[in-house]
C-alpha cells in the first residue's frame, strides 16, 4: 500500500454510504483516481469543501495498487490549491466547466497519467473564471482535451483521401474523425455536420490555441453554434452517447432560450440531402 | 434440522438489517439477537410500526414532505406563516429544519437538486411545482435552502432566476463557519463565504 500525494481537480463527486463521499479526481502523477473520502458529508469533517467540484487541490491517499481487488482509494487528506467561485455563482460558466470535466471523466482511463491533459484542464478552469466566454473556452479545452486522449479530430484536410476540401459548405463526419470531401461523403455514406469556411478556420485555429489566450477569443453567433454542433456529434460518436450537460437537454433552462431553440435546429444531414 | 431452520429465520432478519443504511454484519446480527430476546409484543409493535409507515405515510401534495394524508402536518397548520417558504433537496432536510425550532414558515420539498455533472434538469425537480405556488399570490418570501454544493448552487442561481419575475423576495441562507469550531481549521471556500456574508452587530 503506498502513500500518494499529488496534485488534482475533482472531477465529480457523490453520496456514498451515511456520511462520505465517493470522488473522482484527474491528478498530475496518475492521471485518474477515484477514492472515497471517509466522513466527507459531515459538518464539521477535515475535508470541508476541498472536494467540490473544479477544485484544484493537493491530495494525499492511501493506494492498494491497480492488482488490487478494490480500485478506489482512500483518501486521507485534500488541501484546496485553487478555487473558482465565479464558477459557482455562474450558471453558464458551471455549466461550461461542466462540460470540460464531464468530458475528461468519460475519456479518460483510470490511472493513465497525463501531465498535459491535467494543466490543459486547469487553464480552461482559469480561463472561465477569469471571463473568458463559457462557450468558446468549452469548445477550445475539449478540442485539446481530444487530442491530449489521441481523438484529436481532423480539420485540415479529408479525413479520407486527404484533398483540401474547396466546397462553399464542407463536410464533416463524426464517424470518421473530421473533414471529408463530397466524393468521400457520398462514398462513405455516414451522416455529416454542415460546416461553413468560417467555422472550419475557427476550429483549426482553435486546437493551436493555448488554453489561457480563450478569454481573447470572440466568434460570431452561427459559427458558434456550428462549432458546438461539430463537437457534440464528434463527441456522441466516440464516447458513444451524449454528454450529460444541462442546457443541452432541457429547454426549460432558460438561461439563453433563443439559443436552445436554435440548438434544436441544429443541421445534420446524410451525404445525399447535403449534397 | 430445526436448530438450522431457526438460524435460517435469523440470518434472514439479520440480512434484512444489513440492507438498511449504516448497518454492518455485526450491527445487523446484534439487532437481529436483540430482536430474538425481546418479548413478544415489543418484536410485533417494531413490525406493526414499519407495516404502518408502508401503508400510510406518504408524501404531502402541496410540499411534498413526509404526510399521512393529503397534506402534511405544516401545511394543515393554520399557526404557521403562510407568506414564507423554504425550499429544501430532501424531505430529511425538512426535519433537520424542524429540530432547530427557527423557522416557522411552510416548506417546499424539491426531491432532488440540478445537476449540471449528472445532466439532472429542473425538469426532474419540483421547481414548476414551486413557481405554481409562488404563482398563487399568497407568498411574499422564498428562502432557499439547498446544500452548498455545486448541485445545490445550481438550483439555487436557478430558482432565484425562475422566481424573482413573480414579485417575491428570494433569499439564501447564510453560509459560514460552523458554531463550536476553531476558525483556523475552517477551509478557503468557506472562510471566503463568512467573510463575504459577514453582518454588521
Amino acid at each position: 500500500m503506498a502513500l500518494i500525494t499529488t496534485p488534482a481537480i475533482v472531477l465529480h463527486c457523490r453520496r456514498w454510504g451515511e456520511a462520505d463521499r465517493l470522488v473522482s479526481l484527474y491528478t498530475e502523477r496518475m492521471g485518474k483516481v477515484r477514492g472515497i473520502a471517509r466522513g466527507a458529508r459531515r459538518m464539521k469533517s477535515r475535508f470541508g469543501s476541498s472536494l467540490e467540484p473544479f477544485t484544484v487541490l493537493d491530495v494525499t491517499f492511501f493506494d492498494k495498487g491497480q492488482e488490487a481487488q478494490e480500485s478506489l482509494v482512500c483518501i486521507s487528506q485534500a488541501d484546496i490549491r485553487e478555487h473558482f467561485p465565479v464558477l459557482r455563482e455562474d450558471l453558464g460558466r458551471m455549466m461550461a466547466a461542466a462540460s470540460m470535466v464531464n468530458l475528461v471523466l468519460q475519456i479518460t482511463v483510470e490511472r493513465d497519467p497525463g501531465p498535459k491533459l491535467f494543466t490543459t484542464l486547469r487553464e480552461g478552469l482559469r480561463s472561465l473564471q477569469d471571463g473568458a466566454d463559457p462557450s468558446l473556452a468549452s469548445v477550445v479545452v475539449q478540442l485539446q482535451v481530444l487530442a491530449h486522449s489521441g481523438f484529436r479530430p481532423q480539420f485540415d484536410h479529408c479525413v479520407v483521401c486527404e484533398s483540401v476540401p474547396s466546397e462553399s459548405t464542407i463536410r464533416f463526419s463524426p464517424r470518421a474523425g473530421g473533414v471529408v470531401c463530397e466524393p468521400c461523403a457520398r462514398r462513405s455514406q455516414a451522416a455529416c455536420v454542415m460546416l461553413s469556411p468560417g467555422a472550419r478556420a475557427y476550429l483549426v485555429q482553435a486546437k493551436r490555441w493555448l488554453v489561457p489566450r480563450v478569454t481573447r477569443l470572440k466568434a460570431s453567433g452561427p459559427i458558434r453554434r456550428e462549432v458546438e454542433a461539430v463537437l457534440e456529434a464528434y463527441l456522441r460518436e466516440i464516447l458513444g452517447r451524449r454528454l450529460p450537460s444541462l442546457g443541452q437537454q432541457d429547454p426549460s433552462w432558460a438561461v439563453d432560450p433563443d439559443r436552445q431553440k436554435d440548438r434544436s435546429s441544429t443541421q445534420v444531414m446524410s451525404p445525399a440531402l447535403g449534397g | 434440522m430445526r436448530n438450522s431452520a431457526q438460524q435460517g429465520f435469523l440470518d434472514k432478519l439479520a440480512r434484512e438489517f444489513v440492507r438498511l443504511p449504516g448497518i454492518g454484519q455485526k450491527t445487523a446480527q446484534r439487532l437481529a439477537f436483540h430482536i430474538m430476546k425481546a418479548s413478544k409484543d415489543e418484536a410485533l409493535r417494531l413490525a406493526e410500526a414499519i407495516r404502518e409507515v408502508k401503508e400510510h405515510v406518504t408524501f404531502c401534495v402541496q410540499c411534498r414532505n413526509i404526510a399521512e394524508g393529503e397534506l402534511c402536518g405544516i401545511c394543515q397548520d393554520p399557526t404557521r406563516d403562510r407568506t414564507t417558504i423554504l425550499v429544501v433537496e430532501e424531505p430529511s432536510t425538512l426535519y433537520a429544519i424542524e429540530q432547530s425550532h427557527s423557522y416557522h414558515g411552510l416548506y417546499h420539498v424539491l426531491m432532488g437538486a440540478l445537476s449540471p455533472l449528472d445532466g439532472v434538469g429542473p425538469s426532474d425537480i419540483r421547481a414548476r411545482e414551486l413557481e405554481l405556488r409562488v404563482r398563487g399570490g399568497e407568498i411574499r418570501e422564498v428562502i432557499i435552502a439547498t446544500n452548498p454544493t455545486i448541485e445545490g448552487e445550481a438550483t439555487a442561481i436557478y430558482l432565484m432566476k425562475l422566481l424573482k419575475p413573480h414579485g417575491v423576495r428570494v433569499s439564501r441562507i447564510a453560509y459560514g463557519i460552523p458554531v463550536g469550531v476553531d476558525i483556523e481549521y475552517a477551509d478557503e471556500v468557506t472562510l471566503t463565504k463568512a467573510i463575504e456574508g459577514r453582518r454588521e452587530l
